[in-house]
């Protein structure tokens, strides 16, 4: 899921410069639009509000094995416990931290490397983009899970390493992504014109540059946010991502897949959360497409 | 909690003491409030039985199924319909068929229809005549003359002879062969051929165990004189036994093709066999359901599910899988006793056995509970009950009273993973802080085996073997040769090791082990937790398959279809 | 157009080459080798015994030398052959590429053929119902886990239908219907992550492309409403639906791995992880090389298709 919508950069254009009125009004014009990007936001804020007061909302220890196993949800255990005798809900509500900090973990990661190696390729050409979009190439044509798995093996199974993993796998997309634009944005006159009067290529690429690639880095970034989270679930259902016991919703989806005729809450759940979290993110970058996108207004 | 626990340990006292007949005592366990009544296993064809009453011993005879069908050499013909072929849902992927150079166990489910040994186990574990038809041992115990069957063919129809015997131990031998085995079978310096039918094995010193090795198959399987040299034995087999490898599609699937010129004319009753590679539990639940499988091996989980099918019989009886936690003696604390022993008493093997393989399993000791009768009753076991103020007071004995560690174990087998989970949870009872960190299998090999030994606990389980020497002599004699560092030394043990190698008679060698496991209950260099429950299950129309300790599938060949 | 593809194809040997490159240091850095694999945690062997089978695998060489005796190899068209087996890789890998390139493009299939016209209706009705419905749908797909999606499928089907496909892999050749219905929960679980990337991609591609002139122009001339979608916006909408469906080869390869065990299907995704798993070196690298070239043929297909929808389009 690595790569996904590394073409949507291709089909989007550059925001045409012109003034907005105020950008208050303009963003209520733009959510009364879209009301499944303002579904998306506020889906993202819970999300974060539920990672940040995790220690306020969680009834009890995600780790400790305090009940008996599996039961069923009642009145202590909202959501039933797991095989371990470990509250559900709780594991849950911590484990939105671990998924939005694997997310942003994994994704600043590739948006660090490869949005950096994507605007050079882009503003200088030639060979150096050649040799690095080549370079990408090669990290494309390893299947993304067989990458991740060799490189989470060799750095050791654990969070850190899993989201290392995911970064590196991300890179050639958000590397693709970034290019894209910029190789439009230096055709024109105020780039050469820059660069005539003798402007350095930092003060270009800073200047110039980097604002007009932003809309679809900030695109990708949050469609990537929740495809790292599926990444991280497939990782820790190898057993390669989050480490036992802290409380991963893709492993409490992986363990509880055989339970789920005779137990079916203890993936239920974690799955229903997965799937928020996804679809949170992608509705919120569809939103912000389509609001950034001057076409489509 | 505590109404559950003194549940659950009742229902265990239950389990552990039946092991026996496994079926009925798994009968009158609940498992919990989610848990269905476990329903009665029994071997496949026998007519419903009543669930045998609580029998206070667990004597190894009835480990086996009471009601197993005759031995297949006196079935009665009427009975047995011939012919037809099954379909068996095999849960791992034999990496390579090769008998001598895996140790996986995947590999020994491949070829143990192919393959015989100069002996095998009936479904008591005796040893009983295979390819040889009777042996000769002398007085001193360091010369074996078998005298091999004269009417075995091998599948491609040459005879087989003394020389594919010769054959066999210079393959197992040779350095290039790399046979993870050959440790078992290295003290047979090498084997005379006195003539076609008879081979000798000579010794060098005496090996009690060696009849059972041979019957266990592991390293064991008699391959055809050159047949190394002549084909990849990896993907191709030529044996002697009930059946022939007909196909071998890696990750797909093997084809089975009954062998008509078996030395057991009566022997395989089907015509065809066939073993769909299938990893997933899901899917072998829904392929047996659906019919498209007619066996499956299964968690508890997976067994659960299935037994409202009425379509179906689930089979549950003891196996050698014996999970333990192998504590590295050769770090410090774990070199002190105490230390040990404060660890052991924080945890309680119930409740290990609950949450790491639902149930599914008895208390164990250094032998695997249900091994003939070479292993501790349940009941008779140390360490079953924490004692946590005991623990702590041994702690600060030992002046370890915060101690912190890491637990290894691989996602290969999630159940290690489990263990290791409880272990930390009860861990934290007596004030030890232990990390869990698990690795990919590949890596957890070379972190844990000799020459490394680079862990402070890991979680392992050993399958089956011949004799409780293999169990012991390796990990705890002072120059075993998976005794970290050779770091455990204990003079009782040692000779006790030792006498156990070299007597000959079976009481002596008995009352050895038996002492030597009580020395060990309370040294600790493993902890030992539980050994596991078989669980098959069988479309009803499958008869005769009796199910075996040794968790292999031996019995396939006198199983027949009703239909 | 010819010399486009010679120069693609140029191209591609430098990309292999470093895909070889990556996975030969990747391997080789992963700890443990195939010796202790073999040897497990249950057998025993002396280090001599060890070093001996390493020797004889040329494990014991310097990396470097180990490559170039490897790629030189290749060179000459000799995969090797599998350290576990002795079986030569590359008759065992073409046995299986089958089985994955099917699989992956009847995910593409499926995934386009649902996809492309809820996108296009999310397009045409933009904010109606109709879009909040094919999208919400879409996003549904994506955001399970294609194991969680395949162990629901099986259950589903088997509990729900007492139906279940073949177990055991059938050949489309030895009999194309079963292999289908075979083929198609495997498909499926696959497809719905797909479905909805190119869902997104044919909404947005299509709402850009109604907003061209020519589209106008061909609605003022009077012609019927489906035969401007169709004819006119759909094709030229198809240009970046088809990009990001040759970008989705490479994570689609991918998530054949777990997808292949589940449903039992013997192909390159399984192989490819059980030689990790194994330290299978040659099988690995075999593998690896495999895919890149597939996935490289692949994105070589979609520019072509480029160039067939878009006549505007002239390679060379």
């Amino acid at each position: 899921m690595a790569d996904r919508a590394a073409a949507l950069a291709a089909d989007l254009p550059l925001p045409s410069v012109r003034t907005p009125p105020t950008p208050a009004a303009r963003w209520r014009r733009i959510a009364a639009k879209n009301p499944l990007g303002v579904l998306g936001t506020v889906l993202i804020a819970l999300l974060v509000a539920t990672a940040a007061l995790a220690g306020l909302l969680a009834p009890f220890d995600p780790v400790a094995q305090i009940a008996r196993r599996l039961t069923a949800p009642d009145g202590i255990y909202l959501l039933g416990t797991d095989e371990f005798g470990r509250d559900i809900l709780s594991r849950i509500i911590f484990g939105t931290r671990i998924s939005l900090y694997v997310g942003m973990v994994s994704v600043g990661i590739a948006l660090g490397i490869g949005g950096t190696l994507g605007l050079i390729a882009g503003y200088f050409g030639g060979w150096i983009d050649n040799i690095l979009m080549r370079l990408m190439d090669v990290m494309f044509s390893i299947p993304s899970l067989v990458l991740a798995i060799a490189i989470t093996g060799i750095l050791g199974p654990n969070l850190r390493n899993a989201m290392i993993a995911i970064g590196i796998v991300y890179t050639p997309t958000f590397a693709r992504v970034a290019r894209g634009p910029v190789l439009a944005v230096i055709q024109n006159e105020y780039i050469a014109a820059a660069r005539t009067v003798g402007a350095r290529d930092g003060r270009i690429i800073f200047r110039h540059v980097l604002p007009n690639v932003t809309a679809p880095i900030i695109v990708q970034t949050t469609l990537s946010l929740s495809t790292a989270i599926l990444a991280e679930a497939v990782l820790s259902f190898l057993g390669l991502g989050t480490q036992p016991p802290e409380p991963s919703w893709g492993t409490m989806l992986g363990t509880g897949r055989k339970f789920m005729e005779t137990a079916p809450w203890v993936a239920i759940f974690p799955g229903f959360a997965i799937m928020l979290a996804v679809l949170g993110f992608n509705l919120l970058g569809d939103g912000l497409r389509d609001a950034l996108d001057p076409r489509l207004k | 909690m505590a109404t559950e626990f003194r549940l659950t340990r009742r229902m265990f006292l239950e389990r552990s003491m039946l092991l026996g007949a496994a079926s009925a005592l798994l009968v009158a366990c609940q498992q919990g409030p989610t848990a269905p009544p476990k329903t009665e296993p029994k071997p496949t064809e026998a007519p419903k039985a009543p669930a045998p009453a609580a029998q206070p011993t667990a004597a190894p005879a009835a480990a086996k199924p009471a009601e197993a069908p005759p031995a297949a050499t006196t079935a009665p013909a009427a009975q047995v319909k011939k012919g037809g072929s099954i379909t068996i849902a095999q849960e791992l992927d034999p990496v390579s068929l090769d008998p001598h150079k895996s140790s996986n166990f995947s590999a020994v489910q491949g070829f143990e229809h192919v393959y015989e040994s100069l002996t095998q186990y009936d479904e008591k574990l005796n040893v009983q005549p295979a390819l040889a038809e009777r042996w000769d041992v002398s007085s001193d115990g360091t010369q074996y003359t078998f005298f091999l069957r004269k009417d075995v063919k091998w599948h491609d129809g040459k005879e087989f002879t003394a020389a594919d015997v010769k054959y066999w131990h210079e393959r197992m031998m040779a350095k290039e062969t790399v046979a993870p085995y050959k440790n078992w079978f290295d003290m047979i310096e090498r084997i005379e051929v006195v003539d076609k039918n008879t081979a000798r094995a000579i010794l060098g010193k005496p090996y009690p165990p060696l009849l059972a090795t041979f019957a266990a198959l592991r390293g064991g399987a008699i391959v055809q004189e050159g047949a190394a040299e002549k084909m990849n034995l990896a993907t191709a087999a030529i044996g002697t036994g009930p059946w022939k490898l007909a196909e071998y599609v890696p990750q797909s699937h093997l084809k089975y093709a009954k062998n008509k010129d078996y030395w057991n004319k009566e022997l395989p009753y089907l015509d065809e066999m066939t073993m769909k590679i299938t990893v997933d539990e899901d899917a072998r639940v829904a392929a047996l359901r659906a019919g498209q499988v007619d066996y499956g091996f299964f968690s508890q989980e997976g067994a659960d599910r299935l037994k409202p099918d009425k379509s179906i019989t689930v089979v549950e009886s003891p196996k050698a899988w014996l999970t333990v936690a192998q504590v590295n003696t050769s770090r410090k604390p774990f070199d002190d006793v105490r230390v040990r022993q404060a660890l052991r008493l924080a945890l309680d093997p119930k409740e290990i056995i609950q949450k790491a393989v639902s149930g599914a399993a008895a208390p164990s000791g250094p032998v695997p509970t249900g091994h003939t009768d070479w292993f501790i009753k349940p009941e008779d076991l140390k360490y079953q009950k924490p004692d946590y103020e005991k623990a702590k007071a041994l702690l600060a004995e030992a002046g370890h009273p915060n101690l912190k560690f890491t637990i290894l174990s691989s996602p290969q087998y999630p159940e290690f993973v489990s263990t290791a989970l409880v272990m930390q949870d009860a861990f934290k009872k007596i004030g030890v802080d232990a990390e869990v960190q698990q690795l990919e299998w590949g890596t957890f090999v070379k972190q844990v085996n000799a020459p490394n030994f680079d862990y402070d606990v890991e979680i392992t389980a050993r399958t089956f073997y011949p004799d409780p020497d293999h169990y012991m002599f390796p990990y705890f004699h002072s120059k075993g040769v998976n005794n970290p560092n050779q770091s455990y030394a204990n003079s009782k043990v040692d000779e006790l090791l030792e006498k156990g190698r070299t007597v000959a008679d079976p009481a002596q060698r008995h009352q050895a082990y038996f002492e030597l496991q009580k020395v060990l209950e309370d040294e600790l260099p493993h902890f030992w937790f539980y050994s596991g429950i078989n669980i098959e299950a069988v479309r009803n129309y499958v008869k005769g398959y009796i199910p075996s300790f040794t968790g292999r599938r031996i019995f396939l060949k006198q199983t027949w279809l009703d239909r | 157009m010819t010399r486009y593809l010679i120069g693609r194809l140029f191209w591609c040997i430098p990309v292999m080459l470093g895909a070889s490159v990556l996975i030969f240091v990747l391997l080789r850095f992963l700890p443990g080798d195939v010796v202790d694999i073999i040897i497990g945690s249950e057998g025993s062997a002396t280090p001599e015994v060890r070093a001996t089978i390493r020797r004889l695998f040329g494990l014991d060489q310097p990396i470097y030398v180990q490559y170039l005796v490897w790629i030189g190899a290749v060179l000459r068209g000799d995969l090797g052959s599998s350290l576990r087996t002795s079986q030569p890789v590359g008759g065992l890998l073409l046995s299986r590429l089958p089985i994955t390139i099917e699989l992956a493009f009847l995910s593409v299939g499926i995934s386009v053929l649902l996809a492309v016209p809820l996108g296009v209706l999310a397009a045409v009705k933009r904010g109606g119902p109709a879009e909040l419905v094919s999208r919400l749908v879409g996003l549904v797909g994506l955001s399970l886990p294609n194991f969680w999606l395949a162990t629901m499928l099986i259950l589903i089907a088997s509990l729900g239908f007492g139906w279940l496909p073949s177990l055991i892999y059938v050949s489309p050749l030895s009999n194309p219907i079963e292999n289908l219905k075979q083929m198609l929960m495997p498909a499926v679980s696959l497809a719905l992550a797909l479905m909805a990337i190119v869902l997104r991609m044919t909404r947005s591609a299509m709402l850009e492309v109604l907003s061209q002139e020519y589209v106008k122009t061909a609605r003022a001339k009077g012609l019927a409403e489906r035969v401007v979608l169709m004819r006119h916006a759909l094709k030229n909408a198809m240009i970046p639906v088809i990009t990001v469906v040759g970008i989705q080869m490479g994570t689609l390869f991918g998530s054949t791995v777990v997808i292949e065990q589940i449903f039992g299907l013997p192909g390159m995704g399984w192989t490819f992880v059980n030689g990790i798993y194994q330290r299978d070196y040659p099988t690995v690298q075999g593998a690896v090389l495999m895919l890149a070239l597939t996935f490289v043929f692949v994105n070589l297909l979609v520019d072509m298709a480029y160039a067939y929808l878009d006549p505007r389009i002239r390679y060379g």
